[in-house]
């Protein structure tokens, strides 16, 4: 239990960085949101599991079910968004840019809309998981 | 950005910032919502005024929404839709400035308020739509809310079973009037109402015509409460005054009476529509007046009169005649103000009184000389009496029912005799609101009178101006208003429209209606006189014949009869849905196998060759499932199915699909860690026994799902039925979507869509998980 509880501590930063590699590129190559989502939903089981739920709570500072609105709510505004420009609901545009350091970047709407995928998928995991674990403690 | 998308999002952003001023500021929310419905009736008054009124101009706009099914958020901006929208916004305005003073800060003002603003909103998407499935989703939006709004206070049963009651009937008719308008879309290929007008005449001789009429004017029916759908209107008086004389006199009840009109050009004017539409309204019209003659609580009278006004207006609408149209866009603009002025009097009332039973009201005018007149004068337009706007519109009506050109002498005395009949039973029941509570002796049984603070008393008193002022200066309101909203009608009368409308006055002579109008006045002042104190002595009306229907039939159908159904469908076990499911899968796919002959195209590649590593890991896989079937108990079986996972991601790297093997191996870890935590929660690592035969049964049904996926595999691999989809997607991922993640570029935005549906489910599902966790808790503590 030891080695779980010091390495879940250590391990908790890189993989949040791991995970917005993974969104970000998601449009490129393997990753996405709800890869990404999935992947901090372990995350927060791990150290649930490995520390203690008030821990995993305070690493996130979040209530699952707002995570999941705020989630639902960018998804559905990237859709929206395409009505400014007189398109249909949820069309998608992309362009290229030439950002300092990134070097020539591509620049999709609908990585916006994968963004409230990962957000969703996140906080229903959250939901979850914190919802299963109460239930364990309260029997206690 | 145009003014009209303004005035549906003026309300709905409105709507979205009630929470944290409620939050914040409290009981000020209210004033916060009344400003809200009062910028959008700016707007919707701004837009009037760029009306070019003497041709009723319409504007249109659209915005592609989903153009491969034809729905777009398309709007249409006409005369008659403004002159609801005028309706909606302004008395919306009254009635959210009123409620300040009407609820108590104690209840839940934040959710009468959303829920005000948002059937505020949907109610003006109703008026404004050019599309007719964006019109019936704002239709359904309004009866939501609406069975919100009635069940507003929650914790009692009486409320709860009215609003069910508003609902069920209502959505009956909802769902028919959608059939309606998807048969429209059969016979003309449009959703757009503005095109449908192109297509009157030949929607008029199609053979369906009869079925799309009856199915709209279901929901028209239902939704104005017209008989025998008019039950859940007076049972809906349980809801809050403000929402009564908001939903109830002026908007929602409206929705149909708009529905008919605008559906007018392209469906109305046939005999069909003439004989049914016209006899519907004037029994409605009967009836409720004769109801509402009945009734001892302020409110319940007064919707036994809405119903009998909207059945008056109803029967205009079906005598399709120009001058039949006119008063009925007329009478529904006096209507909503009289009526909005009468339901908001009946709060006031009570909150002086503290009771709305007319038995032990009487004789308050002596106190409330303010309020008596204001009653007085909404009641007496109520009835027909000059010099209020209620007489103009009612003459009209006569004048109409007295000048049918069309039908057969048996039905033009029909209507008339109805018509007279109605309208006496309504004189009656208006002198019993005015007479009987503000005259006569004042029963001792009445207690200490309340203070009204003069802020309830100024908004009741906006529309009560109205009425006198549309009554006395009635020409501007005719010629800027009600003329250009007839004219959408019959867009090619414009002569006769015209003609109408000069002569709406006072005073015009001794003619038919008018001696009609002395006559009805007289008799029913006549036999309210009579009635009066024998009123005191008759019992309450007893239940009638639809309230019968509906609690003996209908209520039981849908409450007990489907509740066994959902018993049955929705067990509770996961392994009857996965049955459920796996039956759907076999019988889907084995019928097409077998009906379209597709086991003639199997063939077996011979030149592939299979790797040494790959019949290991086919091996290996074979076994797991096998023990994961054979396992004795529950947790050997999730630690065996994790190991299928597993190797299930190792044939996707083996065939180059990362994307699926990551997300498989995630997704097994995942379920794992739920899995540990649901045991942990109390489901019980023990083995689980079967009996024999289910055993049998189920081995049965896997071994045909195994074999039913096999062959399907097996025919989509060897044989080319459809052109591949494949090329498609990596052509066009890079130049539509600028990604090389072909999967993630079809989640994201080739299938949008369902993936918003899908994250959208399972976002559900969470806060499903949520609430039953919270509501067992509850109960715990309850025991």
């Amino acid at each position: 239990m030891l080695i779980l509880r010091v390495v879940s501590r250590a391990i908790f930063p890189i993989f949040l960085l791991y995970t917005m590699y993974l969104l970000a590129r998601g449009h490129q190559q393997i990753g996405g949101g709800f890869i990404a989502g999935v992947i901090l939903g372990l995350i927060m089981a791990v150290l649930y599991i490995g520390i203690s739920r008030e821990f995993a709570k305070k690493c996130f500072g979040v209530k699952g079910y707002h995570v999941v609105a705020i989630g639902l709510l960018v998804a559905i505004i990237t859709g929206i968004a395409a009505f400014f420009y007189g398109l249909p609901f949820l069309t998608s545009d992309f362009r290229e840019f030439n950002i300092f350091f990134f070097g020539h970047v591509e620049l999709a709407s609908a990585a916006i809309f994968d963004f409230g995928i990962f957000i969703t998928v996140f906080g229903v995991l959250l939901v979850i998981i914190d919802t299963l674990g109460q239930s364990i403690e309260g029997e206690d | 950005m145009s003014y009209p998308l303004l005035a549906i999002l003026v309300p709905v952003l409105g709507a979205c910032t009630v929470a944290p001023v409620y939050r914040y500021f409290g009981r000020w929310v209210g004033w916060w919502s009344t400003a809200v419905a009062a910028l959008a009736s700016l707007i919707v008054i701004l837009q009037l005024a760029n009306l070019d009124t003497i041709h009723g101009a319409v504007s249109q706009m659209s915005w592609a929404w989903l153009p491969e099914l034809n729905i777009n958020v398309s709007l249409y901006v006409d005369g008659l839709g403004l002159i609801f929208c005028l309706l909606i916004a302004c008395v919306g305005t009254v009635v959210l400035g009123y409620s300040n003073y009407y609820l108590s800060s104690d209840e839940n003002l934040g959710r009468f308020h959303v829920l005000m603003l948002l059937f505020m909103a949907s109610m003006l998407g109703i008026v404004l739509s050019d599309n007719l499935i964006l019109l019936f989703l704002f239709w359904e939006a309004t009866t939501f809310t609406s069975f919100m709004l009635v069940g507003y206070w929650d914790t009692e049963n009486e409320s709860r079973y009215c609003a069910s009651k508003a609902l069920y009937i209502t959505v009956f008719g909802g769902l028919a009037m959608l059939g309606g308008f998807v048969l429209l879309y059969v016979v003309t290929g449009t959703f757009e109402f503005s095109d449908l007008l192109e297509h009157a005449s030949d929607i008029k001789e199609h053979s369906y015509y009869w079925v799309i009429t009856v199915l709209i004017l279901l929901g028209a029916f239902t939704k104005s409460a017209q008989f025998p759908f008019q039950n859940w209107l007076p049972t809906a008086m349980v809801a809050p005054t403000p929402v009564s004389a908001y939903l109830h006199s002026a908007a929602m009840v409206k929705a149909g009476i708009f529905l008919m009109l605008r559906m007018f050009p392209v469906l109305g004017g046939t005999s069909l529509w003439i004989y049914l539409v016209t006899t519907v309204g004037i029994i409605t019209m009967c009836y409720g007046a004769y109801h509402g003659v009945r009734q001892f609580d302020i409110k319940k009278l007064l919707a036994y009169s809405t119903v009998s006004q909207l059945g008056l207006i109803v029967a205009l609408i079906g005598m399709s005649t120009p001058l039949a149209l006119f008063a009925a866009v007329f009478h529904v603009f006096n209507h909503s103000l009289f009526k909005g002025a009468l339901f908001l009097l009946a709060g006031v009332i009570d909150h002086l009184t503290g009771t709305r039973v007319m038995n032990k009201l009487g004789g308050l005018a002596r106190a409330a000389p303010v309020l008596a007149l204001l009653t007085g004068c909404a009641a007496l337009s109520m009835a027909g009496l000059p010099p209020f706007n209620g007489f103009l519109s009612k003459e009209l009506f006569l004048h109409a029912a007295t000048d049918l050109e069309s039908g057969s002498g048996v039905f033009n005395y029909f209507v008339i005799i109805f018509a007279v009949g109605g309208s006496v039973l309504t004189v009656v029941y208006s002198m019993r609101i005015f007479h009987g509570i503000f005259l006569g002796p004042k029963p001792e049984s009445l207690g200490p009178l309340h203070k009204i603070p003069f802020g309830m008393i100024a908004f009741v008193a906006v529309p009560t101006v109205f009425v006198v002022i549309v009554g006395i200066y009635s020409q501007p309101f005719v010629r800027g208003l009600i003329e250009p909203a007839s004219l959408m009608l019959v867009p090619n009368q414009y002569e006769s429209i015209h003609y109408v409308a000069e002569k709406v006055s006072l005073w015009h002579g001794v003619t038919l209606p008018l001696i009609l109008s002395v006559c009805i006045l007289t008799t029913g002042f006549l036999i309210y006189g009579t009635l009066r104190y024998r009123l005191r002595v008759i019992r309450e009306a007893p239940a009638t014949v639809s309230d019968i229907i509906y609690d003996r039939i209908y209520y039981p159908i849908m409450i007990h009869g489907l509740s066994k159904v959902y018993l049955v469908v929705q067990s509770g076990y996961l392994r009857h849905y996965v049955m459920g499911v796996s039956i759907v899968l076999i019988g889907l796919v084995g019928y097409t196998v077998i009906a379209k002959e597709l086991w003639q195209v199997l063939t077996f590649d011979q030149s592939y060759e299979m790797e040494p590593y790959e019949i290991g890991l086919v091996l290996l896989l074979c076994l797991a499932t096998v023990v994961t079937a054979c396992a004795r108990d529950r947790l050997s079986a999730v630690i065996a199915f994790g190991v299928v996972g597993g190797l299930v991601t190792g044939v996707w790297i083996i065939y180059s699909a990362p994307d699926l093997a990551l997300t498989q191996l995630l997704i097994e870890a995942m379920s794992l860690v739920l899995f540990v935590l649901v045991f942990v929660h109390g489901l019980p690592f023990s083995k689980v026994s079967f009996a024999l035969s289910k055993k049998m049964r189920d081995i049965v049904l896997s071994a045909c799902v195994g074999g039913v996926v096999t062959l399907l595999m097996w025919i989509v691999t060897f044989s080319a039925l459809f052109p591949s989809i494949s090329p498609y997607f990596l052509m066009e991922s890079i130049a539509q979507a600028g990604g090389h993640n072909v999967v993630n570029v079809i989640i994201v935005d080739f299938r949008g869509f369902d993936t918003l549906g899908e994250i959208t489910v399972v976002a559900v599902a969470a806060i499903a998980l949520f609430s039953v966790h919270k509501l067992s808790k509850k109960e715990d503590e309850i025991c």
